[in-house]
């Protein structure tokens, strides 16, 4: 499955594109997301992430790794991972763009393909889509709220 | 996902029950935990291996029995449910040395190969016809569609129903 | 399967009063033919199963005279209704939708009830309830409700059931003498792919459509009604509308959004929809004599 979010930031692109670096801030950014650590700076990191789809909850140690990265508009990251307890894979790849709109900001657009293997694919593909949509929206916004905020005071 | 003596274990502090039933025929009274099916407590408790495991999610029917002459997926009806009621598997249908007129006609029909979902059809067939003795061919794929073969390809399985509602008929006066 | 109890409960109200008292570590057992499925393979666990085959009444068929509908209690098997005769007799699709659902074993454990409060998004009675307008009865220890079936289904997996409340009965107000349905389906897995169910009310003399009702289940997280094929079909001659039912399934189709999975690709699926509502359709006029 494949979707697609645009946000446009009140900030300048490079100043997004350092954000995306911040783990501690990036932690608060991703819905769900318990823990956070770097393994290999701008290379490889670990997450874990949580939700609730429907009635099921998933827990996902993820492993993510930086595939590509130009600075600053291009990065695609690779997020894979188990939960044991549902017997269900998940992996996705996000695609990120960021694009230098002068005095509107920065638009940035997400690019998502996951693909869901195992038991909880099977019961709830289309429940899980829509989960995955609602988080990357709901991620899109959190970084955008964040960013401009922290304009707002720097500009204060 | 093999049965073992492992997944009936009992740990002290879990719940247990007390359920009565009978067996083709034979009473039983056992102390189960209300998490095992019919089908672990037939095969793991009572030894009767001729009901078989396979999918686990009720769509193969390897596992049917008849529960008051209903055939039921024994992989995911509860033991608790057979409380007071009876159960019939393949091992009741022969009596001694004399095999059900069912059995009989699966020989006569060439109804199976490997055997391995033979002990769910037959007592599938013996539900349909107990309910239906005169089916037509549509009637019995309709009855059957949830009892897969792969080895027949169906042919001498339907040949061998038909056989046997023929013989059941003949036998009522 | 984890460890849990099972308790016999004899009233609704024992019922209701328990799911209280466990809260999330409780639910409501049935058949089992869902519940038993989603916790042998590890996905949910509950500590307390709360056995209400031990209630008396709720598997009762009756017809309601006075509001000339049927009305079906929560615990009826599958069984039960397809071999009803005042099912037969009164709302004979029903029948033909029941005798499709998973194969005889299933169909002889499972209830309706429990069909619509797993709210599983592949569901054969779910498409047709919702053409028939069918109402749920809800009860809880302390009150009484009814519900649509879209005010019901909330998503999928999630009816609206409050935490204390069970489904008791479902109402199905019994469509007039010149309303006949069809109801096609496909299925090549152990869930149906694509279901469809149509209602048509023609005139007097079946030749001008007065109504017609359209709805598409397990392709959206619950059954729709496919307003769009609706509009291009009611309202015409039965010969206008047979040249615009392809236009209409292809409608019913857009509305659909289905997931690629292994019950087929969302293309493939939409296909399905677009087809089985012209062959629905085609099948309720059929019934007209």
């Amino acid at each position: 499955m494949e979707f697609h979010e645009v946000v446009t930031i009140l900030a300048p692109s490079q100043r997004v594109w350092d954000f995306l670096w911040d783990i501690e801030q990036m932690i608060t950014c991703i819905p769900g997301c318990e823990t956070a650590q770097v393994v290999e700076i701008g290379k490889r990191y670990k997450a874990v992430v949580g939700q609730k789809v429907g009635p099921f909850t998933l827990k996902l140690p993820l492993e993510i790794i930086i595939k590509e990265r130009k600075a600053p508009q291009h990065l695609v990251v690779v997020a894979s991972g188990r939960d044991n307890r549902v017997s269900t894979n998940v992996t996705i790849e996000l695609e990120l763009h960021l694009t230098d709109r002068g005095s509107e900001g920065t638009e940035m657009t997400f690019t998502t393909r996951m693909n869901i293997l195992g038991k909880l694919a099977t019961l709830g593909h289309g429940l899980i889509q829509r989960k995955a949509k609602e988080v990357i929206a709901q991620f899109a916004r959190t970084i955008k709220q964040h960013l401009e905020e922290g304009e707002h005071l720097a500009a204060v | 996902m093999a049965l073992t003596d492992e997944k009936v274990k009992t740990a002290e502090s879990n719940p247990t029950v007390s359920i009565n039933f009978e067996v083709n025929g034979v009473r039983h009274a056992l102390v189960i935990e209300p998490r095992e099916t019919l089908l672990e407590v037939l095969r793991n408790r009572l030894g009767l291996m001729g009901t078989k495991l396979s999918c686990d999610v009720q769509v193969c029917g390897v596992c049917t029995v008849l529960l008051d002459g209903m055939p039921v997926s024994a992989c995911t009806v509860l033991a608790y449910e057979a409380r007071g009621r009876e159960v019939l598997t393949i091992e009741g249908l022969a009596q001694g040395e004399e095999l059900h007129p069912i059995q009989e006609a699966f020989i006569e029909g060439r109804g199976f190969q490997c055997g391995f979902c033979t002990p769910g059809m037959i007592l599938a067939t013996k539900a349909l016809l107990a309910e239906n003795p005169d089916p037509s061919i549509d009637d019995i794929k309709g009855y059957m569609k949830g009892n897969l073969c792969r080895c027949t390809g169906y042919r001498t399985i339907l040949d061998s129903i038909q056989i046997a509602s023929r013989r059941l008929r003949q036998e009522r006066p | 399967m984890q460890p849990f109890e099972i308790h016999d409960v004899p009233s609704v109200q024992d019922a209701s009063n328990l799911l209280s008292e466990y809260g999330d570590n409780a639910r409501l057992y049935a058949g089992g033919t869902e519940l038993l499925l989603v916790m042998k393979s590890g996905i949910l666990h509950y500590d307390h199963l709360i056995n209400i085959k031990t209630v008396p009444g709720l598997n009762a068929i009756q017809y309601g005279e006075a509001d000339h509908e049927l009305k079906i209690g929560a615990l009826t098997t599958h069984r039960q209704l397809e071999r009803s005769e005042v099912v037969q007799r009164w709302l004979p699709l029903l029948a033909q939708v029941e005798r499709e659902i998973a194969n005889v074993r299933v169909r002889n454990v499972g209830t309706i009830g429990g069909n619509m409060c797993f709210a599983e998004p592949h569901s054969d009675p779910a498409t047709l309830f919702l053409a028939l307008g069918a109402q749920f009865k809800l009860a809880s220890a302390t009150m009484e409700r009814t519900l649509s079936v879209d005010e019901f289904l909330v998503d999928a997996y999630e009816p609206a059931l409050q935490p204390d409340e069970l489904l008791t009965e479902i109402r199905v107000p019994l469509p007039g003498a010149s309303t006949h349905g069809g109801y096609q389906r496909f299925q090549f897995h152990e869930r149906p792919t694509v279901s469809v169910a149509v209602l048509l009310t023609l005139d007097d003399a079946h030749e001008g459509i007065k109504e017609v009702i359209v709805t598409v289940g397990c392709v959206n997280s619950k059954p729709f009604r496919a307003t769009e094929a609706e509009a291009l079909l009611g309202g015409k001659s039965v010969e206008e509308a047979q040249i615009a039912s392809d236009k209409a399934g292809k409608a019913a189709a857009e509305m659909a959004d289905p997931s690629d999975d292994l019950n087929g690709s969302s293309a493939y699926k939409k296909q399905l929809v677009a087809i089985l509502v012209q062959r629905a359709f085609l099948q309720a006029y059929t019934r007209f004599d």
